[in-house]
């Protein structure tokens, strides 16, 4: 049972505001977890952290045994000496980075690259494990035909994995919301994770939808990728997840199987209210 | 050394009036305002085309001055408001390419619009404000320098009077801060920005008319290295800072001031430039601005 | 199938095997884009090839050279521009690093050509970086205010520095010569006479566009093209999908400043003598506005583009006073309504519309100034101003 991603006393601020406010938890190999919470208990602000988009004031990522969020001497942050270095883009791992090491995400709202197709949103994700050398290119060598074409094969394994029928030679803003959330999904596959962090994916989608979307993530985990997913659907949050965690303020309040939150009463107070807790 | 300070602060204080405005426009809405320059250049012509079309020429008389100043401010206002209007709001939801291109095209028909109006020449500005000084401790000083300088004064009380005490600037500050939810508050966005346009458009329409009674000469082409000052000199001061901008214009003439007698004067834009550069890299958010993270 | 698993395995996670074929698109002139694409820029290469055969005079031959080199420098700002989104709005300084680099070398220190046009490659790739490396980490609007930094200190530079020869620049710059016969030289062909050297600059310009617009088409298309076409739609989705977004644009950045340093070179041995005038902000203007109004990240609309703002002024006299203040007007209006140019890079041919769906429109995409105009009860404005454009 080895942690594949590790958050210690994660600390956000955004002037006065203490977003994201010491949380601690920890993600295992191949399980699904739900990180839950009222709306702005810093669960977006804390996936942004993790996935190397803000930096935290204070705390540590591991990932996979690489630190993304290091901790910086306090002296450092004082003489603003931090930020000059991540002005060159030093002292910080880039997002980019990040997925490459294996942990791709979806966004809240769908940010998909509208003036490509579906095709090639899907093979842009690729990008980090796609050798094609600037002269290949240009001169199309036997060797960049085959890796493109191995990219496109595999990128209609992915549209296909996820369900996604449609043409694919659509543009990203022809289609249905929901077939777009699919296509962010599978763009997110192909950068080849270990783990997914799916920021609210049941949002706007109807019943049916959801539960093709229960029954993609389990299939996502039984590639052996392990999914945390923030959501706001508790049926479907209750039914997927192993493990929930759950926020409040930007603090930890609870951690663990569904059963066991839904009977916390700091989380019933904070969140679930008393209907919930009757229903159980 | 004393003249040198003198100098920069009445150059700085044209930058700072037309950093002003763009750096208000910036805090604002985050555009850009290209045109922004020719605002300046516009109030400068507005200023020659109504003292023209009274006959008056060589004239140096300071309350005139005043007048002009006024009406210029008034007409540079409106023309900023109906720029707005036209070529900015119905972008707003555009990418940001867009907006930076149309102000392009806007200051490129601003240029050529006057250029077709007045001709491609230097027009002699109609007020001359007398160039006769004392020497005030060491340093060469006439009495329109401290005129212009008094007037910039003047603009820029008035101005941070506004945002700062009056139900207008609040709003402002609040578009700035957060505009969706300063308009479920309530603020009317679109007259919010206008009334930003017209200041900002008027403060550059002064810097105009001052400039041309100060220089004596006008072209249609004066905005374009302004304006890019203006927007160094915003930089420098933190952009969407209103102090920062008056800061940054008052320390960019200074500068170029200093860095002309030190290294000749053909090399002062480079100077200026490569401090724009400069506090880019190393400062983005400039000397009082501050940090932002920007959200996703 | 066995070649192409192992193009890909590095790859920790594949993709299961597709589950079904999608249909091949559809090849030939009249049946697909791609193809009549091709036989249309082969016409328009025969065409343009064939000019000097009907008219090899002084007059026609500069113009139509000029024009080309315009071409060129809107193509490299297209990758720039159109592709990844990066708004440059110095980028005649390349060009003027280009011209001077080649002349200082081949007068001054009186170096061959071609190593002179090595010096050029080398003197825009640093060019590039210096400026790039520190702005491109910045803001979009950011960089295009250095950028017109950047290119005004170029000017001033050069207008000032001896080495340069100051506001009279630089005369006498050699053409190309390879052993004895130079480009000076002349020679006739099927019985025409070519005395000018103005035409090998004219088919050298040709080549070098075939080539470019063959390389930027590959380009866009390949990993490196995705990469920029995704950071300018939307940088932060490109970072998460394991774009280093900075490379990416780094990369178009200086793939630019290389080539209008080429077209730079090319304008210098073709005219044989730079002034600092020549380089003005007003040109790298021009040069945005035939790559907006022909569409950005569209060849064939770039190139439309390019041959309208350089050749107008010189078919339509009444034009030339005007223009100016036309492309303002035109720009605007163009990125009111119709921001994706007169021929859109995500254009489809008519008869082929019914297969292949519809763009999406430029306008729709993010926007990036907050949700400024997202009134109360949800309605984007831009409905509220469809009546005021009206």
């Amino acid at each position: 049972m080895s942690a594949l991603l590790e958050v210690r006393d994660l600390r956000l601020q955004f002037g006065g505001v203490t977003a994201v406010d010491g949380l601690s938890f920890e993600v295992r190999e191949g399980e699904i977890l739900a990180v839950i919470g009222p709306n702005g208990a810093g669960k977006t602000s804390a996936f942004n952290c993790i996935s190397g988009f803000y930096l935290p004031t204070a705390g540590a990522v591991v990932f996979d045994g690489k630190a993304i969020v290091r901790a910086v001497p306090e002296l450092w942050r004082r003489l603003g000496l931090v930020n000059l270095l991540q002005s060159f883009g030093l002292y910080r791992v880039l997002p980019s980075r990040v997925t490459k090491w294996g942990m791709a995400r979806t966004f809240q709202n769908l940010r998909l690259f509208r003036e490509l197709s579906v095709l090639e949103n899907v093979t842009t994700a690729m990008h980090a494990n796609l050798r094609e050398g600037f002269w290949a290119t240009l001169l199309h060598t036997p060797g960049y035909r085959r890796a493109e074409a191995a990219c496109v094969r595999e990128a209609r394994g992915w549209l296909d994995f996820v369900g996604f029928e449609d043409d694919e030679q659509l543009y990203v803003t022809q289609l249905p919301y929901g077939e777009q959330r699919r296509v962010e999904i599978a763009r997110a596959l192909a950068t080849s994770p270990k783990l997914l962090l799916l920021d609210e994916p049941a949002a706007g989608l109807n019943f049916n939808e959801k539960q093709a979307l229960m029954r993609l993530i389990r299939k996502i985990r039984g590639l052996g990728v392990a999914v945390v997913l923030i959501e706001h659907d508790m049926g479907l949050v209750m039914e997927l997840a192993e493990r929930i965690v759950v926020l409040n303020y930007g603090k930890e309040i609870a951690d663990g199987a569904p059963e066991v939150v839904k009977r916390d009463p700091a989380v019933i107070e904070a969140y679930l209210g008393v209907d919930e807790s009757e229903d159980a | 050394m004393m003249q040198l300070i003198w100098n920069g602060l009445i150059v700085g204080s044209f930058y700072a009036l037309v950093a002003l405005g763009y750096s208000m426009v910036y805090g604002i809405i985050k555009l850009l305002n290209f045109a922004h320059g020719d605002i300046y250049m516009l109030g400068a012509f507005v200023g020659f085309f109504t003292l023209s079309a009274f006959g008056i020429s060589n004239e140096t008389s300071i309350p005139l001055l005043l007048v002009v100043l006024l009406l210029s401010m008034v007409t540079t206002g409106l023309i900023g408001v109906g720029i707005e209007r036209i070529a900015y709001r119905p972008l707003r939801r555009s990418p940001r390419l867009a907006v930076l291109i149309t102000a392009i095209g806007v200051s490129f028909t601003l240029e050529y619009g006057v250029r077709q109006i007045f001709g491609p020449n230097p027009e002699a500005f109609p007020i001359r404000l007398e160039s006769s000084g004392f020497d005030v401790l060491g340093m060469r000083v006439t009495a329109s320098q401290i005129v212009l300088v008094v007037i910039a004064a003047v603009l820029m009380l008035v101005l941070a009077h506004i945002v700062e005490r009056t139900r207008q600037g609040r709003a402002m500050r609040a578009i700035a801060l957060d505009p969706t939810g300063a308009q479920l508050m309530g603020v009317n966005v679109d007259r919010v920005i206008a009334m930003v346009f017209f200041i900002g458009s008027a403060l550059a329409g002064a810097a105009g008319v001052m400039a041309g009674a100060y220089y004596g000469s006008i072209d249609f082409l004066m905005g374009f290295i302004i304006g890019l000052k203006a927007f160094t000199a915003a930089v420098i001061g933190g952009i969407g800072n209103l102090y920062g901008a008056m800061l940054g214009g008052v320390l960019l003439g200074m500068l170029e001031s200093f860095g002309s007698a030190w290294f000749g004067g053909e090399w002062r834009d480079v100077f200026a430039f490569g401090f724009l550069i400069l506090f880019l890299t190393l400062k983005p958010t400039g000397l009082l601005g501050a940090r932002v993270v920007e959200r996703m | 199938m066995r070649d192409l698993d192992l193009a890909l395995k590095h790859v920790p996670l594949r993709a299961p095997a597709p589950l079904f074929e999608r249909p091949q698109p559809p090849k030939g002139v009249f049946t697909s884009q791609r193809g009549f694409m091709r036989a249309l820029g082969l016409l328009a290469v025969l065409l343009v090839a064939v000019l000097p055969f009907m008219d090899a005079s002084r007059y026609t031959m500069s113009i139509a050279t000029s024009a080309l080199i315009y071409v060129m420098l809107c193509m490299g700002l297209n990758v720039v521009v159109g592709y990844a989104g990066l708004l440059d709005l110095g980028y005649i300084a390349f060009f003027a690093v280009g011209a001077y680099v080649s002349g200082i070398f081949t007068t001054v220190l009186g170096w061959p050509m071609w190593a002179a046009l090595i010096a050029t490659i080398i003197a825009c790739i640093t060019a590039g970086i210096i400026i790039g490396a520190p702005t491109l980490r910045l803001r979009s609007d950011y960089l295009a205010i250095v950028t017109l930094g950047f290119g005004e200190i170029i000017r001033i530079t050069a207008n000032n520095l001896k080495i340069t020869g100051g506001p009279s620049g630089i005369h006498g710059i050699p053409s190309w010569s390879f052993g004895p016969w130079s480009f000076d030289d002349g020679f006739s062909l099927l019985g025409i006479d070519f005395p000018e050297r103005v035409v090998f600059y004219y088919f050298v310009a040709l080549v070098v566009i075939v080539v470019g617009v063959i390389g930027a088409g590959r380009l866009a298309k390949g990993r490196l093209g995705r990469a920029w076409k995704a950071v300018r739609d939307d940088e932060d989705a490109a970072e998460a999908m394991g774009i280093n977004t900075y490379i990416a644009k780094i990369s178009a950045y200086i793939i630019g400043a290389v080539w209008a340093g080429m077209a730079g070179q090319l304008m210098a041995t073709h005219l044989s003598a730079i002034s600092p005038n020549s380089f003005q902000f007003l040109y790298s203007a021009l040069i945005l506005m035939a790559v907006v109004l022909g569409g950005m990240g569209s060849t064939p609309g770039v190139i439309i583009g390019a041959l309208f703002v350089s050749l107008a002024p010189e078919l339509l006299r009444d034009f030339a006073e005007w223009r100016y203040l036309i492309f303002g007007v035109l720009l605007v209006v163009v990125m009111l309504f119709r921001p994706s140019g007169l021929w859109p890079a995500t254009a489809v041919l008519p008869w082929l519309r019914r297969s292949r769906p519809t763009p999406p429109a430029f306008t729709e995409a993010t926007a990036v100034p907050a949700s400024i105009m997202e009134s109360v009860d949800g309605t984007p404005t831009t409905d509220a101003h469809e009546g005021d454009r009206a």
